[in-house]
């Protein structure tokens, strides 16, 4: 068979494609990810200084299940070092497709709270809301200012399932209950760690380069560090608030 | 010779083809704009954001606001919590205004209304590449007698809706007194007064009711109760007969 007429009709069209593809990627500033030589980013975050007291507030509404007062506290540092639990720890400008789209991230309503208060998800995974609460809750999930999912759940009421399509920090809040309240973190790759009680985030199989490295807090804030990965082995690094 | 000429003469054809379709919907959007220009912009402004000269004098510290069509949260859908609108929803929205906000625009020809629908679509990129997803309207309408209404009442409590409405549904349940309840602005916005008749922002007849019910408000704190009432549709019919009673326009 002659070469060119499978070249012209089939592979030409497909080597434009993927020229215009890999164009679009690049001007998104994303870079996909191809794991041949990949290091890790490990390190600590701690918190500088007196954690400011909790902010009290008033409950409106269901007192004999949420009490009267609900006291809030979202600097969790665990020893006298200020390592600091919560805080979400991720590469920026990176994307790697999804292997296994069937994980469901929980948001659970439970004891007139959000569990877990911080969480992290991949674009195309999918979150699960459940009430476990004997009274009724709204899940309502913004990104920005749009609505991702706004869905009133009675007690017993049945689970709600939605898939991420866009990336982002997504807010989740109870508009009856307004002391409640959670982030949810969408990736377009697994570069992301969540701290732990010992402060410690842990991230593998990175593609060496220097790359944008974003650490946040939901009162805290954003801190941003340009950090060089290496071909093989670890980098570590950590991070102070404020 | 006669190759060159054939592939000439396909070139001419598919060019000319895309030239005028081009022009047609040029033409489309140039007319949309000019409607908008003459009878939205005064409320949602130049750039759609909502922020025309006679907003800012229709709510200038509290909700609702004339909508920001840059953002894609659109209240009245027939879409699930979270969608993008139908170009109908839209269509009805622009035909039957907002009781309370906005007027009919019953006015302008069906064929300017979808014009002005396409041109505010062009305020927000997502309608490029979403597909709106229509909600489950499962269930017979249940027709509005005592039994209903009574039935409705009783859902009224158990789902709760007091906490934001109130007891007698007037709009002023604990939550709402609170002064707690915002909208996507993050502006105070206070719940309906379901026993005004003209109060009905996404129309008067029990199917709005049920639709509204199903889909939520997006950009408010009202939720969609469409999973809730799955399985058990004809609820959401009692508590639309029941809402109606209020109102007394069934």
């Amino acid at each position: 068979m002659d070469s060119t007429r499978i070249f012209r009709p089939i592979v030409l069209p497909l080597l434009i494609q993927s020229v215009f593809v890999m164009g679009l990627w690049s001007s998104l500033g994303m870079v996909l990810v191809e794991t041949v030589h990949a290091g890790t980013l490990e390190g600590t975050v701690r918190y500088r200084g007196e954690p400011p007291k909790p902010t009290l507030m008033k409950v409106a509404k269901d007192q004999e299940q949420c009490g009267d007062e609900v006291s809030i506290q979202t600097i969790h540092i665990h020893n006298a070092k200020g390592v600091l639990s919560d805080v979400v720890v991720s590469v920026k400008s990176l994307s790697k497709a999804l292997e296994d789209k069937k994980i469901q991230r929980p948001v659970i309503n439970m004891k007139c709270a959000f569990a877990p208060r911080i969480s992290l998800a991949r674009l195309g995974q999918e979150i699960e809301v459940r009430n476990q609460d004997p009274i009724l809750h709204n899940t309502h999930i913004k990104l920005g200012k749009r609505t991702f999912l706004n869905v009133a759940q009675i007690p017993g009421g049945r689970p709600i399932v939605k898939s991420f399509k866009r990336q982002g920090v997504y807010t989740v809040r109870c508009d009856k209950h307004v002391f409640m309240e959670a982030y949810l973190h969408v990736f377009a790759h697994p570069f992301h760690a969540l701290t732990n009680q010992t402060g410690t985030f842990r991230i593998a199989d990175i593609p060496p380069g220097k790359h944008p490295i974003r650490v946040w807090h939901e009162t805290l804030g954003i801190l941003d560090k340009i950090v060089n990965i290496p071909e093989k082995g670890t980098v570590r690094f950590d991070f102070i608030y404020p | 010779m006669c190759r060159i000429l054939k592939y000439l003469g396909w070139t001419l054809l598919i060019l000319v083809a895309t030239t005028s379709a081009f022009g047609a919907s040029l033409n489309e959007g140039e007319e949309g704009r000019t409607i908008y220009k003459r009878s939205c912009l005064i409320c949602h402004g130049a750039s759609g954001k909502g922020d025309g000269p006679a907003a800012f004098y229709n709510a200038a510290f509290s909700a609702s606001r004339p909508q920001d069509f840059t953002v894609g949260n659109y209240k009245f859908r027939s879409t699930v919590s979270g969608s993008l609108p139908f170009d109908q929803d839209l269509f009805r929205t622009v035909t039957n205004g907002v009781p309370g906000s906005m007027p009919s625009f019953s006015g302008l020809s069906a064929e300017q209304r979808w014009q002005v629908v396409a041109y505010i679509k062009t305020f927000y990129s997502g309608f490029q590449g979403e597909t709106p997803e229509a909600i489950r309207l499962a269930g017979a309408p249940v027709p509005f007698t005592a039994d209903s209404v009574q039935r409705g009442k009783g859902l009224f409590e158990e789902m709760d809706c007091h906490s934001c409405h109130g007891r007698q549904a007037r709009g002023d349940g604990k939550v709402a007194l609170a002064g707690e309840l915002k909208d996507s602005t993050g502006l105070p916005i206070l719940p309906n007064d379901l026993t005004n008749p003209t109060g009905w922002k996404n129309g008067p007849r029990a199917r709005d009711v049920v639709r509204t019910l199903f889909t939520g408000l997006d950009g408010t704190p009202m939720p969609s109760y469409e999973s809730q009432l799955a399985g058990h549709e004809e609820d959401a019919w009692h508590l639309a007969n029941y809402l109606l009673s209020l109102s007394r326009l069934n």
